[in-house]
């Protein structure tokens, strides 16, 4: 169980500080795909660098803290303190966009060298050894460690990237939308090829794509996000069957479905400001549901039964 | 590799026509000037010889002069005539001071001078700046780094001038530690001779290392420093590479081919540069050979010492061009 316990992810800017994740606490069950949805700008990412330990300026974890209910190999606790020196061994990341990842002037050999010393000759043959019946696995030919970057097409790059990201079968893997920069066919194969990948090493997966599709396809459980908080959290069977969260209903309600009569509804309105002053529920505004109170008292996320957690006071049924 | 003949090609057509237009500009820009040499050098002789020439006489200089500059015929034939002096015969006739020793025997005899202060001081200044503007840059938020960046703003600026003129009062002449003057006996290369040639260049260089290594500490920072910021450092970083071998492999690797695009241009510039510093110290290259050839009104020399150093120029920056793939394998393959 990796659990947050009233995190606080504040950026300092000019302007002065946002707080663009604002008191979450929650419990994500490990060797599950997370899915993490939600409008752009509602935490999504900064959620992801807190967890990741990439916490540099002008990031900031103002409160709280994360434990991960992991521990290293030298028997300490896995803390954001500690979490960089097992980056990739533990804890992996796999980027938006391959192409700017990936240093244009190497070949991908020594980029999957890079992340330790080696003794000896000996030592380096075997770990290439290992990538290269690893590379075979995910049906990549070990060709491409010959190859520069730019020799190779954006979902080979985006393989590779997987590659790099799970060669060392961490037992998290954080994914920002892995794949937003590929055509849509190479999307559905790097999806696949992560998925799969999850399913045999049993890691936890934390996928953020703005894709409700998928993450109706891929995910086991889902964590809803709107301004700086988490709003509902579930199974994602009984998140995308019943939602409770009167937001969550309608970015699932954007989704298209085949033979589908109705017209899509689009996600009317924007979310507010996050520099603004904000009492009560934050969706309140957008909310047909809204009665007055919603606008004074804001909802703490709740269990209400069968894993499923929401921040509403007036759920949908 | 289609890509790679592509640049070769496009270098190679490059240097000719750089090489070509210099050497045109080179041709016509005294042809465009009102007065004739040939008139000037004339008058200059009858005012010194204190008696009238004979009219044969005069014809007589006349021709003689006109052959050896190579200005007699239309000015198609003189261009072409001009451009199988410098491309096939490689001579550009007598020098007129130094009478009648041939221009290209007193290049040949300053060019090692010139090139072997310019090659050591350019790669010195490029390697030695590179590497601090490197840490600075990539440390740029450091106290240390401030220091070094500064460093290179305060010296990038003082043309070469000034700084030979420093180094000239404070290590020759308040401390004398350096000569004043070049002076390297000719003979036999020996132990003792390389000692005194080290010896003797060693404020020549000093100067141009320095203005070249501001320059190059300025531009290698700000290039590291944007390379920092790139996703594939990122990456790196969030990969738990180590910071040491991102800043050579990832950082240096990167930042550095704009650098040596720009070695090749300052290996140009350099060459205006030694002009100045090779008459402050009286060293015995191409510069000091210019200088004279100016002060003496000799365009036989002057034509010969400016036509070799576009030629050297072009010649070094080609080189530079033609390594440069080994460094961008995106140039490389494909
Ligand atoms: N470097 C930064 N400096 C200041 N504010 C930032 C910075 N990065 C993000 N923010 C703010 O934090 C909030 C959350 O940003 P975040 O990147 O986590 O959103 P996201 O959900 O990932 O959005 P997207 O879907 O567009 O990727 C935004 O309001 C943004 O303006
Ligand atoms: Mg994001």
């Amino acid at each position: 169980m990796i659990r947050l316990k009233n995190v606080v992810g504040t950026y300092t800017t000019v302007r002065g500080t946002v707080d663009a994740l604002d008191d979450v606490t929650t419990d994500f069950q490990t060797g599950n795909i997370i899915g993490i949805a939600g409008e752009s700008g509602c935490g999504k990412s900064t959620l992801l660098k807190l967890l990741y330990g990439n916490i540099e300026y002008p990031l900031a974890m103002s409160k709280g803290m994360i434990d991960y209910g992991m521990k290293g190999p030298d028997g300490r606790d896995i803390t954001t303190e500690n979490i960089s020196e097992h980056w990739f061994k533990k804890i992996s990341y796999i980027p938006q966009s391959s192409m700017s990842s990936l240093n244009p002037v190497v070949k991908i050999r020594k980029q999957f060298l890079d992340f330790q010393d080696f003794r000896s000759r000996k030592e380096i043959d075997e770990t290439l050894e290992k990538v290269v019946a690893f590379l075979r696995e995910l049906d990549l030919t070990p060709e491409v460690l010959d190859a520069y970057p730019h020799q190779l097409s954006g979902g080979m790059r985006q393989r590779v990237m997987v590659a790099l990201g799970t060669f060392f079968q961490p037992d998290i893997i954080l994914a920002d939308e892995p794949t937003t920069a590929l055509d849509v066919v190479v999307q559905k194969g790097i999806l696949l090829l992560l998925a799969e990948l999850q399913r045999r090493m049993k890691n936890t997966m934390f996928l953020v794509t703005h894709d409700m599709g998928v993450h109706y396809q891929l995910t086991h459980k889902m964590v809803i996000m709107y301004a700086a908080k988490i709003v509902e959290t579930g199974d994602s069977e009984e998140i995308f069957s019943r939602p409770r969260h009167p937001y969550t209903k309608m970015l699932i309600e954007s989704l298209p479905r085949i033979g589908d009569a109705k017209k899509l509804q689009g996600v009317e309105g924007k979310p507010p400001s996050l520099w603004d002053e904000l009492r009560g529920c934050r969706f309140a505004p957008r909310c047909s549901r809204a009665k007055a109170e919603c606008r004074e008292r804001c909802p703490e996320l709740a269990a209400v039964g069968n894993g499923h957690s929401v921040a509403c006071l007036y759920p949908e049924s | 590799m289609k890509n790679f003949l592509n640049y070769l090609w496009q270098r190679l057509l490059t240097f000719f026509v750089v090489l070509f237009i210099g050497i045109s500009v080179l041709f016509l820009l005294p042809r465009l000037m009102p007065s004739d040499p040939i008139d000037n050098y004339l008058q200059r002789l009858q005012g010194s010889a204190g008696q009238a020439l004979t009219g044969e006489q005069v014809a007589e200089i006349r021709k003689a002069l006109g052959e050896m500059y190579g200005i007699q015929g239309s000015l198609i034939d003189q261009y072409f005539g001009y451009l199988k002096r410098v491309f096939v015969s490689h001579d550009f006739g007598p020098s007129l001071a130094a009478y009648p020793k041939p221009v290209s025997e007193l290049i040949n005899l300053a060019l090692p001078w010139t090139f072997g202060l310019m090659l050591v001081s350019t790669i010195t200044a490029w390697l030695l700046g590179n590497l601090v503007g490197l840490v600075a840059g990539f440390f740029h938020n450091r106290k240390f780094a401030t220091v070094l960046e500064t460093l290179g703003i305060l010296i990038y600026p003082i043309p070469y001038y000034i700084f030979a003129f420093v180094l000239i009062i404070f290590f020759a002449f308040l401390i004398p530690a350096f000569p004043l003057t070049f002076v390297v006996m000719p003979g036999p290369v020996t132990f003792q001779k390389i000692v005194d040639i080290i010896y003797n260049s060693f404020l020549p260089a000093l100067t141009l290392i320095l203005v070249n290594f501001g320059w190059n500490v300025l531009g290698m920072k700000s290039l590291a420093y944007s390379t920092k910021e790139e996703g594939y450092v990122l990456y790196a970083r969030l990969k738990g590479v180590k910071p040491r071998r991102i800043m050579y492999n990832y950082v240096a690797r990167n930042a550095i081919l704009p650098q040596i695009t720009s070695l090749a241009l300052s290996l140009g510039s350099i060459f205006g540069g030694a002009l100045i510093t090779e008459m402050l110290f009286s060293y015995p290259g191409i510069g000091m050979l210019m200088r004279s050839a100016i002060s003496n009104g000799d365009y036989n020399l002057l034509y010969g010492t400016i036509t070799i150093t576009i030629v050297a120029v072009a010649i070094s920056t080609l080189a530079i061009d033609l390594l440069y793939p080994l460094f961008d394998p995106r140039i490389r393959h494909r």
